[in-house]
């Protein structure tokens, strides 16, 4: 479908408003550096004055006993002791009244120290002066002329400004997503009833005259919305008009065969060749009488909630290590991927009983039990005290988010037809991408300043707000669609999958090693490799945000490609391959900037197979032609690859109870190019048939 | 509500909570940053200021007196006590945590230790074997901090509230205009778009043929926004024409057959 001009209008806005956030940080970010600077530097300055006056008292007592100034013995020890413990300042220096440094440690002193010395004697000593880069203060001492003299680093506030710059960085980054749905949000139903009419206009210039616009409003756009269905109502009647009139001719020609026959033909023909239907219902009054709820508002929904969960990412093992006391039957990497786990399966399996449950009770009330649930579970993870703790509260939280992502894809399938299903379902997965992308980030900075329980209470707070948003945006309708009900009991179906060898080698070389990697890589070792490194809870979520953009930006142009080409199983081999290959760089030195290169190479890795795969997987369900749904096929996929995830932190934690985590982490790469290899081995391509996948039902890890 | 003005609220609304979020987070990010730079600082001058209090001290237990005996210690206390106003408290333990020295002097009714909510810190007195045989603890007044901490926090609020405010209406009124600038096409067909009348969509294809031509002359001449309603209204014309001649045929089907008969 064509972009209309109000889409580009949001984007662009989104844009605008993009550069307006960065604009607007940015000044208030100066701002208030220029006020710390009012406090910061004073106390610095004071700082630097009491540690001054300590040393040249010492100084003094020597001085007084009758020691010469260059007989000092013990003074470089000093000036290195305290250095080292006040990495703020910058240097120490016992000058003579002709402005020679006798001793001195730290930064080579500035040239202008001998004025400075001179100046000492005078009225101006014992206040701070700038010199060359540093702010200088000389203490004179009981020797004529002589001062010690202390330096401060001039731009010492400015580094710690850029200290917080990452920060900032990440903050903003979550901002501008944040406007970006918000403002996709606002233009949501004027671009959704405008779609409307561009596709009703789509479908009558391809000759299908049926069906209506079917959206209100009393503005310009429904003005027109109005018009349209004004004008289809006038065909409406004059078809009317034809089949009425057949109608009588049939019943004045009865018995004459070839008559009958004509009209029969006439009337298919012109309904044929306009898609009209006699007797049918139009397509907007099949769906009236329903409300079903605004994709966009959807999309906020999950986003704000998976936002929610997101936050936790980047310290979450580091918050088990803290809670889960020792124990002798279970090592401490078992116990951080125990909790792990059973959220992964708890959330997996609630979504069967959700979705009956959505489907018999409507969406909102499964949204706002998920929500409420979600949040009692991040009050009480954020105040857990033991391991069995923690397993029953994530477990509660798993439940809570499971309810809420089965609800909102129901609202999804109630609110889209087969044809415009997967952009429905793309809309939701771009929120659940935009939370990857900002929750981590931002969650890591959360902790790094307020700490780790105090996210977890974010974190509720986040998912109450999505309950009162929902009761206040989702319509009450308690009737599911009749395809949503009617894809309960089709699971059975999937079972066929199970008894294909093309789907198994897929499934095992391919889905389940993917899915292992990502969640053992990027939220168990990652995070506790660098933790061990000494990086903070801040710089490990931008490591991982590293992952999610470098997937975000990789992915549709690798499933572009990958349909040009119909490369699937290529593609797959190389996303294999690729992932032992971003794993090298933790083996070298470099810390943090090794783990973020493996991150951005993971990402990459990962964006390869995510589209070719989902497609190889849907071809290869034609090809096997068991009479299954593509949907059924994607979910029985979906579910199968879950037990990577599942799987995961366990193999994570048993590889790093014999190795580091380091070595852990290169294992599970190495063991995804193994499987990349005996996918080439066993798996046998489909015959070329590119089919796009569905954008729809594409999953970040 | 004029027309598109819901709309324009919504995005407008939309934009400035965007930017109240962003300039909030940041403000409030950069303000947790100073708060733990300034109280780092402040505490390393304190332990600095401890250091040089504990050093006579700590000589008297490098030279094995009794912590008692070293009397001149008191009068170092309460020099350093008297010289700045915001020191609570200079106390000297020994090994028993029975208070050697104060500086000032405890009432007979002060509580021992130091007040909640004052910046304690302490250094252990050690001897030549390496036991702790005494502490010194120093009780410091956060009143100075918690000002600079809060008058630096309010100007930080204000600041971020006016730049949030500025780039908030700034944004608002950009949306506006460039949200009015986008809906004018389809103000403008609409506006030369009557609604269709039911006696219109009830009549034949006679009545409506007019509508339909004047609405593919209106798009044609209205660019891109109108495009829909062009190739809509065109479509429409041509299936409406083509049922009208389905039903001409059957009834000359019907005069035939009739005639036939």
């Amino acid at each position: 479908m064509a972009e209309r001009p109000v889409d580009r209008l949001g984007w662009g806005m989104a844009a605008v408003a993009a550069v307006m956030l960065v604009v607007a940080a940015a000044t208030a970010s100066y701002l208030a550096w220029r006020f710390m600077d009012l406090a910061l530097i004073p106390e610095l300055e004071r700082k630097g004055e009491t540690l001054g006056q300590s040393i040249a008292q010492m100084a003094d007592r020597g001085l007084a006993a009758g020691i010469p100034l260059d007989g000092l013995v013990g003074a470089d020890t000093v000036f290195e002791r305290e250095l080292a413990a006040h990495p703020d300042i910058a240097y120490l220096a016992l000058v003579d009244g002709n402005g020679v440094a006798l001793v001195h440690r730290g930064v080579e002193i500035p040239d202008g120290i001998r004025r400075a010395a001179e100046a000492s004697a005078g009225p101006a000593a014992g206040t701070w002066r700038a010199l060359s880069g540093y702010q200088d203060l000389a203490i004179p001492l009981a020797t004529e002329g002589a001062a010690l003299h202390v330096g401060i680093e001039a731009d010492l506030i400015d580094e710690m400004a850029r200290d917080v710059l990452f920060d900032v960085l990440s903050v903003l980054a979550v901002a501008c997503v944040l406007a970006v749905e918000l403002i996709l949000l606002a233009i949501g139903r004027t671009s959704a009833r405008l779609r409307a009419i561009h596709a009703l206009a789509d479908r009558a210039a391809a000759g299908d005259l049926s069906g209506a616009a079917g959206v209100g409003g009393r503005d310009s756009v429904g003005r027109l919305a109005a018009w349209c269905d004004g004008v289809l109502a006038a065909v409406g009647r004059a078809h009317q008009t034809l089949v009425e009139k057949v109608a009588q001719a049939r019943e004045r020609v009865a018995g004459d065969d070839g008559m009958l026959d004509r009209l029969s033909r006439l009337l298919a023909d012109v309904e044929g060749r306009y898609g009209l239907e006699s007797g049918g219902t139009g397509k907007a009054e099949a769906g009236a009488g329903r409300r079903v709820a605004d994709p966009s508002s959807v999309r906020l929904l999950i986003f704000i909630v998976a936002f929610a969960e997101e936050l936790s990412r980047p310290f979450f093992p580091l918050y088990v290590r803290a809670v889960a006391a020792p124990t002798p039957w279970l090592s401490e990497d078992m116990a951080i991927a125990l909790p792990m786990m059973m959220f992964i399966i708890v959330w997996a399996v609630s979504q069967f009983p959700g979705a009956v449950w959505s489907d018999r009770v409507g969406r909102r009330p499964v949204f706002a039990a998920g929500a409420l649930a979600a949040a009692t579970g991040f009050v009480l993870t954020a105040f857990a005290g033991s391991l069995g703790e923690l397993l029953a509260y994530r477990s509660l939280t798993a439940v809570g988010y499971g309810l809420v992502l089965i609800s909102c894809q129901g609202m999804i399938i109630d609110g889209t037809t087969a044809g415009t299903r997967a952009t429905g379902m793309a809309t939701l997965v771009g929120g659940l991408l935009a939370a990857g992308v900002c929750g981590p980030a931002l969650g890591g900075v959360i902790a790094a300043n307020i700490g780790q329980s105090s996210t977890f209470l974010i974190a509720a707070a986040l998912a109450l707000t999505a309950l009162v948003l929902a009761m206040a945006v989702l319509p009450a309708d308690r009737r599911a669609t009749a395809e949503a009900l009617g894809g309960r009991g089709s699971w059975r179906h999937g079972l066929k999958l199970l008894r294909s060898a093309p789907f198994l080698s897929l499934m095992a070389f391919s889905a389940i090693p993917t899915k292992l990697a990502a969640t053992a890589l990027l939220f168990y070792l990652l995070p506790l490799m660098l933790a061990g490194d000494g990086a903070t809870t801040a710089d490990i979520g931008r490591v991982q945000l590293l992952y999610f953009l470098a997937f975000i930006v990789a992915a549709p142009l690798v499933a572009r490609a990958s349909d040009r080409l119909g490369w699937r199983r290529a593609f797959l081999a190389a996303g294999g391959f690729g992932t032992t290959i971003a794993v090298l760089p933790l083996m070298l030195p470099g810390g943090v900037w090794m783990a973020a290169a493996c991150a951005l190479l993971f990402g990459m890795a990962q964006s390869l197979i995510s589209a070719p795969q989902l497609a190889l997987v849907v071809e290869t369900a034609r090809r096997l032609d068991l009479g299954v749904s593509e949907g059924v096929v994607v979910a029985t996929f979906r579910f199968i690859e879950r037990l990577g995830s599942i799987v995961a932190p366990a193999l994570g934690a048993a590889l790093a109870m014999t190795m580091s985590y380091r070595e852990a982490s290169v294992g599970i790469g190495l063991l995804v190019g193994a499987a990349a290899l005996l996918l080439l081995a066993t798996f046998r391509a489909a015959p070329a048939s590119p089919s796009k996948p569905s954008p729809v039902l594409e999953e970040m890890p | 509500m004029r027309d598109g003005g819901a709309l324009t609220m919504r995005m407008a609304a939309a934009a400035m909570f965007a930017v109240f979020v962003a300039v909030g987070l940041v403000g409030t990010l950069n303000y947790l940053r100073f708060e733990t730079n300034l109280t780092d600082l402040v505490t390393s001058r304190l332990d600095v200021l401890l250091d040089d209090i504990s050093a006579p001290a700590q000589l008297a237990v490098d030279l094995d007196l009794d912590l008692p005996a070293a009397t001149d210690l008191h009068a170092a206390l309460q020099r350093r006590a008297a010289a700045d106003p915001l020191i609570l408290g200079i106390r000297i333990v020994d090994g028993t945590g029975s208070v050697v020295f104060a500086a000032p002097e405890p009432s007979a009714d002060a509580d021992a230790g130091a007040p909640v909510s004052a910046i304690g810190l302490d250094r252990n007195l050690v001897n030549a074997l390496g036991d702790v045989v005494g502490r010194v603890e120093l009780s410091y007044s956060p009143a100075e901090l918690n000002a600079t901490l809060r008058a630096v926090g309010l100007r930080l609020a204000a600041a971020s509230a006016g730049v949030g405010l500025v780039a908030g209406v700034a944004l608002a009124v950009v949306t506006t205009i460039w949200l009015r600038r986008a809906l004018r096409p389809y103000r403008a067909l609409a506006a030369r778009l009557p609604a269709i009348s039911p006696a219109e969509s009830a009549g034949t294809e006679g009545a409506i043929a007019p509508r339909l031509d004047e609405a593919a002359a209106v798009a044609a001449s209205a660019g891109e926004a109108a495009d829909d309603i062009g190739r809509l209204a065109l479509a429409a014309r041509t299936g409406l024409v083509d049922l009208t001649d389905a039903v001409r045929q059957v009834d000359r089907l019907t005069e035939r057959s009739s005639g036939h008969g």
